[in-house]
């Protein structure tokens, strides 16, 4: 996702800040200002620039002689190996420059004429100068995103508003004081550099030749210098002042020529040939330069007007206008906002060491911190909410242990008395059957006497302790029982009518525990009579049918 | 990409992952030694307990109170026919170290009843034992002679009751002690000395002594029953071989009962 950018190019006479972002396939621009300078250092540029924007996510553009650019060829390596090298080989430059480096890398795309090798852009930057720009950013409120070299953001515009078709082209962004130059070919990047000198070449050979001040010399450059070759000046002073700034421009056609040599020496492509030159920057403006540097070079020289695709109607009126004043100055912040606006853009991102070394902590190390500081306190969470589950189970456990052990006391307790009252059974019925066989004989004794029959008499009395199935005393159930036999001689009354009163008698006179077993001889002048108050009650069912029975 | 070359770019943040892990996994078994271990003892603990209390089949509280009533009862119950049961020796028949020596005490109890006893059985003219069935050789021990001193006691009653209802003759008396007395298992809670009568005669007075023996009956001075109530273990009374006569074979218990608590198999 694109995001909205700030593309600042600053240097000694001007600065050029660029807001926007790519939407589609047309960048936006939001903001542009530009600022006339009078600096002798950058960070007097900064501080004498105001601006209306805050200039967030700022991709700074870096050029001078604090800013060197490399090519190394290696062989094709994974990236792991290839940061290694450029490591290496940056902290060997640094160790040489006496002072603090910071610098950024890139693989130039394949170049068929170099085959199993790439060659690897190398840009580095002295802290000093990534400082100065720093506290100056911060001073107007801004926020860093990283700093580019020119030469690889005025790449980047060309990439998107200048490719028309494969040829070699050299784009020369002509600052004051400055020089960036990329030579491309189509829309791979051959070269890129930046020199000293720019516009001051010409400024210094007219006040030099013509004797006056750099100043006055500047106002000469800018009104009547014409490098035109065929140029038909209005009058001598106009013909002096632009013949004195030829120097200057001589010197300007030299370091273009010399960019070429060297990037065919460096890039190793012996048989590169330019097609055309593009000129932007401030100095791009100067009156005949193209002319005169087509002629120089014996190849068509252009100026490159990059918003001729840019899209610019978010800008307000006057920011628009002051846009349209200095479209050849702000193509470098053009290429530097684009190239941060899109994150597939070819580039190079120096930071200095304290911010890359923030930032490598803020995505890398403190996550993992975050992660162990989430780790931990899921491992609290976790260990506090075992120990508070080890405390409830503790808890439930004590609480179903005392259940536990309670039940089983009063399951014990209740198992006890239980078979201390089975005993105590044993030791009642035995009691009873003792203290009450004497009473049973005396009562069947008082009974005898009050019911039996006239003319019946006993035989025989006895008790003992004895089973007898038929009084439901089974098995070894031995219990107090009252036998009585006797017989009868017929009188005025019938035998068994007499026998059936005297049973039906004794039977109202026992109580409901007493269980009787009677026999009449059939003759009716025998029987027997066995009786226990002591025998097991009957069964209900057999107890409802008894009386049913009756 | 390779993982070779993965490795190398992303060395650090693997070898920190894989410590974070390493120290996460000890925390984590440190935490779980301390705290999962007993909370897994504590949670199949409460998993136990709780099963056996479903499954275990136990007496409840409410089983409890029954078993507690049941047992109320009983031991009232007990106590009640203990009471009832015990035979209770009058003063003079129970040894009293106020008195002299047991076999003293024993002697003179026995010369004083025997004296009583024939005196009015020859009034009455029936016919009494003179031994009163007591052995010929006095007993020296002294739980032997408290035991003997109780049945003389019962003897006593018993031969009152006798003359009382006009029986003619009391043929045969016999004590016995109790046969675990000095067994091994003890004699359990009821300890039954038993005295056993043969009586003849008319069967009518008989008849009567058996009721007799078992009403309260008369008190003497000191408000000690002079008979009854006596306990029958067994008896039979058949007609005589010859004549109208019938026999009487009674075994009274002279029994001394345990309290509930002091069993002695408990």
């Amino acid at each position: 996702m694109a995001r909205t950018v700030t593309g600042v190019d600053i240097g000694l006479r001007t600065a050029k800040f660029l807001r926007g972002s790519y939407k589609g396939n047309t960048f936006h621009v939001t903001h542009f200002e530009v600022a006339a300078l009078q600096s002798k250092e950058i960070i007097d540029g900064w501080n004498a620039t105001k601006l209306t924007f805050k200039p967030l996510n700022a991709r700074v553009g870096l050029t001078g002689r604090d800013v060197n650019i490399r090519y190394t060829r290696v062989p094709r390596v994974p990236d792991w190996q290839l940061k290694n090298l450029m490591r290496f080989e940056v902290a060997e430059i640094g160790d040489q420059s006496g002072s603090g480096v910071a610098s950024d890398f890139n693989v130039l795309p394949a170049l068929p004429e170099i085959e199993g090798e790439d060659v690897v852009l190398l840009a580095m930057a002295r802290e000093t100068l990534l400082e100065s720009h720093s506290a100056g950013l911060a001073k107007i409120g801004g926020q860093l995103d990283a700093f580019s070299p020119n030469a690889v953001a005025l790449y980047n515009a060309f990439l998107r508003f200048g490719v028309v078709q494969d040829e070699v082209v050299l784009i020369a962004n002509i600052g004051h004081d400055n020089l960036d130059i990329v030579i491309a070919r189509g829309p791979d990047l051959l070269f890129a550099r930046n020199l000293s000198g720019g516009s001051k070449l010409f400024e210094e050979s007219i006040a030099a030749r013509l004797g006056i001040s750099q100043d006055k010399a500047r106002d000469l450059k800018e009104a009547v210098v014409d490098l035109d070759p065929q140029a038909r000046f209005a009058d001598g002073n106009a013909e002096k002042a632009s013949r004195a700034a030829l120097a200057g421009a001589g010197q300007l056609l030299s370091l273009l020529q010399s960019a070429v040599l060297f990037c065919k020496s460096q890039v190793k492509i012996t048989g590169l040939k330019l097609d055309r030159v593009l000129l932007c920057g401030g100095g791009a403006a100067q009156k005949g330069l193209p002319k005169y540097l087509s002629a120089g070079m014996s190849v068509p020289v252009e100026l490159f007007d990059a918003f001729r695709v840019v899209n610019v109607d978010a800008l307000p009126a006057d920011q628009k206008n002051e846009l349209e004043d200095h479209k050849f100055e702000a193509v470098v912040a053009l290429g530097l906002a684009t190239m941060a606006s899109d994150a597939d853009a070819w580039g190079v991102e120096i930071l200095p060491t304290s911010v890359k070394k923030r930032r490598e902590f803020i995505g890398g190390q403190l996550w993992m911190i975050v992660a162990g500081v989430l780790a931990l306190g899921f491992l609290g969470y976790h260990a506090v909410r075992t120990k508070s589950a080890l405390a409830l189970a503790k808890s439930q456990a004590q609480v179903l242990d005392a259940q536990y052990k309670k039940a089983t006391a009063t399951h014990h307790r209740a198992e006890e008395l239980i078979a201390e009252n089975k005993r105590l059974e044993v030791d009642a019925v035995e009691l009873a059957q003792l203290k009450g066989s004497g009473e049973q004989m005396a009562r069947g004794v008082a009974l005898l006497q009050d019911y039996l029959p006239a003319n019946f008499w006993i035989t025989r009395l006895s008790a003992d302790y004895r089973a007898d199935p038929a009084l439901g005393l089974v098995g070894n159930d031995k219990r107090p029982v009252l036998s009585i036999e006797g017989k009868a001689k017929e009188g005025t009354n019938s035998l068994s009518v007499s026998y059936e009163a005297f049973v039906t008698s004794l039977t109202a006179k026992l109580p409901p525990v007493a269980r009787m077993n009677q026999q009449l001889a059939p003759s009716g002048a025998k029987f027997t009579l066995d009786l226990s108050h002591f025998a097991p009650p009957l069964p209900e069912a057999t107890r409802e049918s008894d009386k049913g029975g009756k | 990409m390779d993982l070779s070359n993965y490795w190398q770019e992303n060395k650090r943040f693997l070898v920190t992952v894989a410590c974070g892990v390493i120290v996460f996994a000890i925390l984590w078994m440190l935490v779980d030694r301390y705290f999962g271990d007993d909370l897994r003892r504590q949670r199949s603990l409460v998993t136990t307990t709780t099963s056996k209390l479903a499954k275990d089949s136990m007496y409840s509280a409410v089983d409890l109170v029954e078993a507690e009533k049941e047992n109320a009862s009983l031991t009232s119950a007990v106590d009640t026919l203990s009471k009832a049961s015990a035979f209770a020796p009058r003063t003079q028949f129970v040894l009293d170290a106020r008195r002299g020596s047991p076999s003293s005490q024993y002697f003179a109890a026995v010369a004083a009843v025997r004296e009583n006893l024939l005196r009015q059985a020859g009034r009455a003219n029936m016919r009494v034992p003179e031994d009163l069935g007591l052995p010929a050789l006095s007993p020296t021990r002294e739980p032997d002679i408290a035991r003997y001193l109780e049945a003389l006691d019962l003897v006593d009653r018993a031969v009152r009751s006798a003359l009382a209802t006009g029986c003619d003759r009391i043929d045969k008396i016999e004590i016995r002690l109790d046969p675990r007395l000095y067994s091994r298992e003890g004699v359990g809670r009821i300890e039954k000395t038993r005295v056993s009568f043969t009586l003849s005669g008319a069967g009518a007075p008989m008849a009567n002594f058996l009721t007799l023996t078992q009403a309260a009956g008369e008190k003497d001075s000191n408000g000690e029953p002079l008979v009854g109530p006596l306990l029958i273990e067994k008896a039979d009374m058949v007609p005589a071989r010859t004549g109208a006569e019938a026999t009487l074979d009674v075994t009274f218990a002279c029994a001394r009962i345990a309290a509930a608590r002091e069993r002695p198999d408990q």
